[in-house]
This record gives structure tokens, sequence and C-alpha cells, in this order.
């Protein structure tokens, strides 16, 4: 009985067209491209700012551990494997962009007797560089010093709000407006709605409309709450703010059209929610910034729709900027925005 | 003279190598009850949802009330009620928050659903969720929906299938009550019983193909012989030896030759003579049933098959 009932249950799953990739395909690609973004393979580019004179990293080449290359220093680790580590001197407020950004998550900056290093210890990826840092010096006879960072936009939890924000607004959209069509054109609500005098248009934009509000409500009280408890405040524009939450809406609810523009299976339905949202949840920045990736792919990544949300909403929220500084983020947004939803709509499958 | 409502000319409609509906040329008055009664995959979803708009025939051309859907799309879907074969609606919304939205894409205000509520039978649940409705109450709600325009056409498809008797019995009596509204209907189903109760004209369709057209006695009558006599004898019978006023009619026997029908056109005049003759070869009469002729029988005497038969 036990063997009919798992064979059943084997066979239904094995003929169902999409299950085999997410039970097998799907892990080996994430863990392919976790893989490169945290292990040193694919030319992971661990690039630290230094602040302030680069006398002691030449002290420190002469000794063998450093060796000067262009724009910097570069210093090779062995632990498990070969990693390399490279310093490259800025001004502060440079360095403090970079981490803000999540370039870096570790500024270095040398006393005359101690090695300053600014991080926040809550951020894993900051402890991780920190350690590897420590073992690249461990024949050295000096003191590290670990600054916590403790200032709005430095913090990993600065890097990671405004993500959630712009993540709320893409979930939002992809399942209430992309999964609510094709579970309507399932169950043929849509073509009943449709059989009736009622402009299409109108229910596209009412559900537009609806996201608009419900996410400006759930990105205010996520906001309300990471200003309560970790103290983030709106640096920038709130008007900049709302424009960009309105462009991202539009990015999503058109990304969301095209991905509900023909299946009527909620089976396809929900492979297809994974398959827009993951690999953007990952590839985005959202947790971990997508300049872990290798140096050649971010030009793509922050043009994902999600990095150019996050990344507006970092600017906007610790940077301050304005409406002229997301000019680019809003329209770019809006054009793949409108552009989906044109082409979504010209093979919509309202039957 | 009778205003036409619709009208199909050369209609057709292809599957790939399938014809779905072949042909058709037709036309529907107002006020009729038509009845497309056919077995499954007959073309009546088909030929419905061309009159609907929802398809396009391969070629041939639908009139409704004179106008194309080309023509006048929107004013059409505003003179019509439809109810698919199977709609399901949004689960977490009540039945009266339902007619208020459909209303509104009708563009009507909530000055209806009181009427049409009470015209369904769903005033006791106006308040319940959609998803928990049964399969009676969320038939009464699609047509319901329906309703709500105070169409001038009615298309239901297959509104009573997969219901039990009861539910089914409850939805034609609310059909027969909007009958005296003038409404036109046309209703799909293959059920014969359904379409001898509702529908003045009865259409039989199989295979795309518009095999009969009248009302249900016009059909009957249509074979000649409206009654039907079937037996069981003890021994092979032999049908040479029947009397001369016997010998004509249409005997239907099953292998073994024992057990047969036969169509007559009144038993009380044909029956006596057939006993004479059983009493006078010395058979014994196992079985014996006498009972008019239904749409299924003509369905079968016209297909070979019968309606709630699937091929
Ligand atoms: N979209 C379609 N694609 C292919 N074949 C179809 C499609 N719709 C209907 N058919 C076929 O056309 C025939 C008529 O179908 P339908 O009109 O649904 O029959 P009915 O409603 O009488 O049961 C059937 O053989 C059916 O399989
Ligand atoms: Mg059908």
């Amino acid at each position: 009985m036990i063997r009919q009932l798992m064979l059943a249950q084997l066979r239904v799953m094995f003929r169902e067209p999409g299950v085999l990739f997410w039970v097998f395909g799907f892990p080996i690609l994430m863990s392919w491209i976790l893989g490169i973004a945290f292990s040193g393979e694919g030319q992971k580019n661990l690039t630290l700012p230094w602040v302030g004179p680069d006398t002691y990293l030449a002290e420190l080449s002469q000794s063998g551990q450093l060796s000067k290359e262009e724009g910097g220093w570069r210093m090779e680790v062995w632990g498990p494997a070969k990693e390399v580590l490279h310093f490259k001197a800025m001004e502060d407020s440079e360095a403090q962009t970079w981490v803000r950004r999540g370039r870096a998550q570790l500024i270095a900056s040398f006393d005359g007797t101690q090695l300053h290093l600014q991080l926040d210890p809550k951020n894993p990826e900051a402890n991780a560089t920190f350690h590897l840092l420590k073992n690249g010096l461990e024949n050295q006879t000096l003191e590290l010093q670990i600054d916590p960072i403790t200032t709005q936009g430095g913090r990993y939890v600065d890097f990671l709000i405004p993500g959630l924000m712009a993540m709320g607004i893409m979930n939002s959209c992809i399942w209430g407006i992309g999964w609510t069509l094709i579970e309507m054109r399932m169950k043929k609500l849509l073509r009943r709605m449709v059989a009736t005098p009622m402009p299409k248009g109108a229910l596209i934009f009412s559900q537009f409309l609806n996201r608009l509000v419900v996410s400006t409500i759930e990105l205010s009280v996520l906001f309300a709450f990471a200003w309560g408890y970790f103290r983030i405040s709106l640096v920038g524009s709130l008007l900049a703010l709302l424009a960009l939450i309105i462009a991202g809406n539009i990015a999503f609810a058109g990304l969301a059209l095209l991905m509900a523009c023909r299946t009527s299976s909620t089976t396809v339905g929900s492979g297809l929610v994974n398959l827009t949202t993951m690999p953007m949840m990952i590839l985005s920045g959202i947790f971990f910034s997508y300049q872990n990736f290798p140096e050649w792919s971010w030009p793509y990544l922050s043009n994902l729709p999600l990095s150019l949300l996050a990344d507006g909403m970092r600017a906007i929220i610790h940077e301050g900027a304005g409406l002229a500084q997301v000019a680019y983020p809003l329209t770019a947004l809006t054009a793949t925005g409108l552009l989906c939803s044109f082409l979504a709509l010209r093979v919509f499958r309202w039957y | 003279m009778r205003e036409a409502v619709i009208e199909l000319k050369g209609v057709v409609k292809r599957f790939g190598p399938l014809l779905a509906c072949d042909h058709l040329d037709l036309t529907l008055y107002r006020g009729e009850y038509v009845g497309l009664l056919g077995p499954n995959g007959a073309g009546k979803t088909t030929l419905v949802e061309m009159i609907e708009g929802l398809q396009k025939p391969d070629s041939g051309e639908i009139k409704i009330f004179g106008k194309t859907w080309s023509q006048a799309s929107k004013e059409l879907q505003g003179r019509m009620g439809i109810s698919f074969q199977e709609t399901r609606f949004f689960d977490k919304l009540s039945v009266e928050e339902t007619l208020r939205l459909f209303s509104s894409l009708y563009g009507g205000g909530n000055e209806r659903i009181e009427k049409v509520l009470g015209q369904v039978a769903l005033k006791e649940k106006r308040k319940t969720y959609t998803v928990n409705l049964s399969g009676g109450q969320r038939q009464r709600l699609a047509l319901g929906l329906a309703l709500l325009n105070e169409p001038e056409v009615l298309l239901l498809d297959e509104p009573t299938t997969g219901l039990d008797p009861n539910s089914r019995r409850d939805l034609w009596e609310i059909l027969q009550e909007i009958r005296t509204q003038g409404t036109t209907l046309i209703l799909t189903t293959h059920y014969m019983e359904e379409a001898e109760t509702l529908c003045d004209r009865i259409l039989f369709m199989d295979q795309g193909k518009v095999l009969a057209d009248g009302s249900l006695s016009e059909l009957l009558t249509s074979m000649g012989l409206t009654e039907m006599i079937q037996f069981e004898l003890d021994q092979p019978m032999d049908k040479t030896s029947l009397p001369l006023e016997l010998k004509n009619l249409p005997f239907e026997l099953e292998p073994g030759l024992k057990k047969g029908q036969v169509r007559v056109e009144k038993v009380i005049e044909s029956l006596p003579a057939f006993l004479h003759w059983i009493e006078e070869r010395g058979h014994i009469l196992k079985e014996l049933q006498s009972r008019r002729m239904t749409l299924d029988d003509l369905f079968v005497s016209m297909t070979g098959r019968g309606l709630t038969e699937d091929d």
C-alpha cells in the first residue's frame, strides 16, 4: 500500500512539466549563482576602501604581504583556497558611499598604531571580509580595531530596508495582478467579465490602482517600523520616493501582465511567478549586493527592474536624492512597464 | 410576422481537422425558448460561444438583432445575458457583492439586485461567500448574473449539468417564470427531459450539424410512428410469418431474435394483432412494454447513439 501510494505520487510529480525543473534544475541553478557570488571563483571582487595615507600599506608590501597593483594594493590570503583582497585608497566620503551602496562592507584606515576597520557587525558579509583580512594579517603584531558603523546608511539594515520595500512592490504586483489574472482565467471568470460591456482597460487599470494603494500603505507601515525600530529616516525627497513607488508599480504591473498574458493553469502560473521573482530577489541586491557577482555583470544586474527600484530607494532614503537624481530609474522603470504592458496586451488571452 | 433575433448563415468552425460547426444556417425568433440538444462534443458550446462573440466562425455570418459582432460588440454584450458551462466566481466575495460587481460592469446600479436575488431564489444566501455555495446555488448565481441587464436574449450553456434532480427542477421553474417577459432563450443540454419541459423549439445537434429542428410534437410526429412496443419472447421470432398488417412495421430485433422493439402509430391498434400472432405461433411472451416515443428514441434512430452516451 505504501508502495502504491508513493508510486502514485512520484508519477504525478514526474509527469508534471515544470516540477522537474523546480525539484532538480532550480536548486542546482541557485547554488551555481550563489556560488559565483560567494566563492572566490568567477573573479570575486573584494575591494576595500582605504582611507588616509597609504604609507602603512607600502610598509606591508615590504614584508611581502602586499603587492602594488594598478589603482591600489593587492593582498593574497591563503585559507582553504586562495582569495584576493584589493585595497583602494579614497576619500572618506567616497568610502561611505561604497558602503551605503553595498559595494564594500568594510572601510580600513591606519592611525599610526591601530588598523581601524569600520563595519556593521550584524552584516554577515562584513564579518566574512573581516575574518579574511585577519587571516591575511596573521603574522603581523598589529592591533585590529573594529569601529562599528552606527550612522544611517552604512549599516546592513539600511541596505536591507529599501530593498525589502522594492521587493514588496514587486511581490504585490506579481501576485496581485499576475496571479489574480491567471486564476481568473482558469476559473473562466475573466471571460465572463470580458463578455460584459466593460472596457478591458478598466479591469487592468483598476488592478493597477489597487496595487498602488496597497503597496503605498505596505511601504508606509514598513518604513514606520524601520523608523521606530532602526531609526532610519527619510533623508531625501518624499516626492521622489512617491514617484519611484508609482514607477515601480508601473514596471512590475507590466511584468505581471506579461507573465500572465497566456496561461490559464495555476501550476504553470506558480512556476512563472517563481521564475519572475526568484532570480531578481537574488540578483538585484536585496539581501546582498549584486557587486558580489563578477564586475562585468554589474551593468546588467543594476538595470534589472528590482535593482533600479531598490537602488533608487536607497539613494532617496539614505543619500538624500531628489527627483533629479532618480530621473534615470524613474524613466527606465516606467518605460519597462509600458513596454511590457504593450507587448502583453497584444497577445493577451481574454477568453 | 415573427421578429428574427439571431441569424446564422453558413457558419463553419474548425478545430484542426475537426468540424465543430458544419455549415449551420439558423434563424431564431424573439420570445422563442430554443433547446440545443446533443451529446457531448456535438458542437453546442462552440455554436453558443460564436453567438456570444467569444469565438469567431471560420466562415459564414452571424447577426444578432441584425448586427454582427464586429459592428456592435458593446451593444450586443449589453443586450445579452450569458452563462457558461462552468464559471467560478471570486471565492471570497458574497453573492450580493458579486451581483453588484457585475451590475456595474453592465453599467447599471444596484437597483436590479433585489429583483434578481428574488428571481434566482438566493435572497437568503446574499451574504454567503460564493465559494461556499452548492452546485445548484452557484448555477443560480450564474443565471442571476445573466439576468442583471434585463437581457433580450439569454444564452445558457448546460445550466443544469451535474446538478441533482431537485436543483434542476428549481432552475427550470425560474426559467419558466422569466418566459413571461418575452425573453428569447437558447439553452444547451444533453438532457432530453430538460428540452421537453422548457423549450418550444428543439434543435438536435450531432457532430456539428443540426439534424432536426422543430417543436417536441413536430419532431416526434416527423417519424410518423410515435409509440413503441418492446417485448421478449421465449424463442427466436420469425418475421416472415407476421400477418400483413404487422409485416411492414419497423421491427428491430436484438441478436438471438428473441428480444426486440417495434415503432407503431398507435399501440392500441397494433398490439392486439401482435398478441394474436404470438398466441397463434405458440410463443410465450416473457416481457411486454409499450410507451410513447421520446426524444432519446428519436436521437438513437437518427444517429445510432443515445444522447447521454459518450462515443
Ligand atoms: N478550443 C478547442 N480546441 C480544439 N477542439 C475543440 C475546442 N473546443 C471544442 N473543441 C472540439 O469541438 C467539438 C465540439 O465541442 P463543444 O462545442 O464543446 O461540444 P459540446 O458543447 O456540444 O459538448 C468537440 O469535439 C471538442 O473536442
Ligand atoms: Mg459544451
